[in-house]
């Protein structure tokens, strides 16, 4: 009986570990015990993406791909961030309030600026296609997105070296750009709902790190997709693995040592009263 | 100077010493916070229901509010002491401990920490005091053990008075049902001892009367519960409802779900599977430790080490409200102290506040190397002292039921189940 239990006791314990590997799909959250702000978190079988990490400490859509197994771990596609975003000038993570909230399939952020009656949303939807980033508002506005990225390959097919600031891309509807993660190279496309204004880029000495999106209009959506990874090395690199390992043998010392008569260590009390 | 005396002075000692420097800013501040508003005559758990409110209408996520969930008998505990400091400090006494970045520079801190820790010092006192009368070694080991310093006198957890008061019920349950009652109801200030409220009843129902003053005795302790279910019903259930069903999370295997994949709804799922494992579990062993005839004691700690185990939210502090009772039984392995301590240590930096600026930076500099150092591997390390805990907390309660015992501890077991009985002029004196 006794090592029915100690078994039963295993098999719960090895089989909670293996829940890292459940993969839910959809938006989920989860705050931080001050409670001050929620993280939303989407997860399905390509994509992870946060918004409002207390890691991250500013509001964005930070996109990942999850790759799968074996080459399982997350690689950073792109993030928009609301520090690197204006609306005449005005920063969106400064000098407006926001609230993200789901409603159904979306990640809906209300912006209102600090001063004045601006207002505008940004709604963050996963299609079967990519991931759809959506700023709309009531009146024209002029807007500027900042894409960033340590770091973008290219640009349109060019890596901009040795071009004289500022530097500037040809405005139109689709964008496309490269990046390299653990010797693999990613192709992604930035897929416009309206034709913008300007388009730039911008380096450090180390390559390009963002792009920079200008357009005046009440709406504008961004559809992210990945073109085509190229693979060129293989690896296993799923570490939630290691909470089964640990388990299993964990639970195999457990009954291991359970086969023999463990001594348990009784402490005999002295009353001297 | 008689022993019993020497580890009560010892233990008051140190405790005294450590307090007013250290806390863990998130609980400390709940208190504050609750005996604040309590004093003022405000709701305190319309507080936290409002909160969580205005959380969720923000999210549209099913958060809780990590405010004050316990019951109300804790506020009559701690709200004296804090009346006691805003008397010291009548001005410019406010606190803010919650902020996301508690800047420690109040100068009147010091004094705070040391009252509002008050109560759970003066509880340690009383159980060092309980176990030297009966061992004296065990009451030295209490006094200076560093996981139950860590949680009195550095975090400030108010578990120990939990472990006081269930200590105490233990002690006086043969002799004194209505006290008992009493007892056992105060240690219900942390709700998870409703695990052992059917072995009470069990063991009150051999006589009718007995069982009566037990309930009597419960019902007394209970008062403030029946108030604040009339007058402020809905936000007090709410509080409570959520100790029953806040996400799986602490120092218990199903940590492993708020590691690699946070979201709320993901760890409400495995919550669930959780509790059914927890309620199966306690249910099966109540039932198995009652048909066995065990030993009250050996039931009181089986039952809380099984809570320790299988309940879905199991924090470090949670092991001192056993530990009285645990050492009065020989067979508690008292190597569990070291996984709280190491957890404690690894991975709590932000309740770390000292009242010591200096102090304060040096830690949060060593605890960024140590986070440095174990990288990505930060949630295995931890999962790893967790599932040590679990596992040799199931082979500790297995030894309860080992039926050999040598002969010393065969007396010493005749004698627990001896009644220890109440006097008039010093309370708990073994006869």
């Amino acid at each position: 009986m006794r090592a029915l239990i100690d078994v039963l006791f295993v098999v719960l314990v090895v089989s909670l570990s293996f829940t890292p590997l459940i993969c839910l799909g959809g938006w989920d959250g989860y705050a931080p015990e001050s409670q001050s702000n929620a993280t939303f978190v989407y997860r399905n079988e390509t994509c992870y993406i946060l918004y409002s990490d207390e890691t991250i400490r500013t509001d964005k859509p930070h996109i990942f791909l999850l790759r799968e197994w074996p080459i399982r771990g997350l690689v950073d596609l792109v993030e928009l961030s609301d520090r690197q975003s204006f609306v005449y000038g005005l920063n969106l993570y400064e000098d407006f309030e926001s609230h993200g909230g789901l409603v159904g399939d979306e990640l809906i952020v209300s912006y209102e600026s600090n001063h004045g009656g601006l207002r505008l949303t940004k709604s963050i939807w996963v299609t079967g296609e990519g991931v759809l980033v959506t700023y709309g508002s009531d009146q024209p506005i002029e807007l500027r997105v900042t894409l960033w990225r340590w770091y973008f390959s290219a640009v349109d097919g060019c890596d901009y070296r040795g071009v004289p600031q500022p530097l500037r891309v040809e405005p139109k509807d689709t964008l496309r750009f490269e990046f390299e993660d653990e010797g693999q190279t990613y192709r992604g496309v930035l897929k416009l709902s309206n034709e913008p204004s300007n388009v730039q880029v911008g380096r450090d000495l180390n390559g390009i790190n963002k792009i920079l999106i200008d357009y005046v209009g009440s709406h504008l959506s961004i559809k992210i997709t990945l073109e085509s990874a190229s693979r060129s090395s293989f690896k296993i690199a799923n570490k939630n693995l290691l909470f089964p390992l640990i388990s299993i043998v964990f639970g195999a010392m457990y009954l291991k040592v359970g086969r023999y008569a463990f001594v348990v260590k009784i402490r005999s009390n002295r009353t001297g009263h | 100077m008689r022993s019993w005396l020497k580890y009560v002075l010892i233990g008051l000692g140190i405790r005294l010493i450590l307090a007013p420097f250290f806390m863990h800013a998130w609980d400390i501040g709940t208190i504050l916070k609750a005996s604040e508003q309590f004093l003022n005559g405000q709701d305190v758990y319309g507080y936290v229901a409002e909160r969580t409110y205005m959380l969720r209408q923000s999210t549209s996520l099913p958060f809780y509010y990590y405010g004050f969930a316990y019951l109300p008998q804790t506020l009559f505990i701690f709200a004296p002491f804090y009346r006691l400091y805003t008397l010291i400090f009548p001005f410019e006494n406010a606190l803010d401990l919650q902020a996301a970045e508690p800047v420690i520079l109040y100068p009147q801190i010091f004094v705070f920490l040391l009252l509002i820790k008050m109560p759970i010092i003066l509880g340690d006192v009383a159980v060092i005091y309980l176990l030297s009368k009966r061992e004296p070694k065990i009451g030295l080991f209490y006094a200076l053990n560093p996981y139950v310093l860590l949680i009195t006198a550095v975090w400030g957890h108010f578990d120990p008075l939990v472990g006081l008061f269930l200590l105490a019920s233990y002690l006086c349950f043969n002799e004194r049902k209505i006290l008992s009652g009493f007892l056992y109801g105060l240690s219900l200030i942390k709700i998870y001892t409703i695990v052992l409220f059917p072995i009470f009843i069990a063991r009150s129902l051999s006589c009718r009367k007995d069982f009566m003053r037990f309930i009597l005795g419960l019902s007394i302790a209970s008062l403030p519960v029946i108030y604040y279910l009339i007058v402020a019903p809905y936000s007090f259930l709410d509080a409570m409802i959520f100790q029953g069903v806040r996400p799986a999370s602490g120092m218990n295997m199903y940590y492993i779900v708020s590691s690699p994949a946070p979201g709320i709804f993901f760890r409400t799922a495995i919550t669930r599977i959780a509790t059914f494992v927890f309620v199966t579990a306690i249910l099966s062993l109540t039932y198995v430790v009652l048909r066995k005839r065990q030993p009250m004691l050996n039931c009181l700690v089986m039952l809380m080490l099984a809570f320790l185990i299988f309940a879905p939210v199991t924090n470090e502090q949670h092991l001192t409200a056993l530990m009285p009772l645990a050492l009065l039984s020989q067979r508690f392995n008292r190597k569990l102290c070291v996984f709280p301590i190491l957890l404690a240590l690894a991975f709590h930096s932000t309740y770390f506040y000292f009242a010591i600026v200096e102090l304060n930076n040096l830690y949060t500099a060593m605890h960024g190397v140590w986070i440095e150092a174990i990288g990505p591997f930060s949630g295995h390390v931890r999962y790893l002292v967790s599932l040590s805990f679990a596992f040799l907390a199931f082979r500790n309660l297995h030894s309860h039921f080992q039926p050999q015992m040598p002969a010393s501890s065969k007396r010493l077991e005749a004698t627990q189940t001896t009644p220890y009985t109440v006097t008039t002029g010093s309370l708990f004196e073994v006869r």
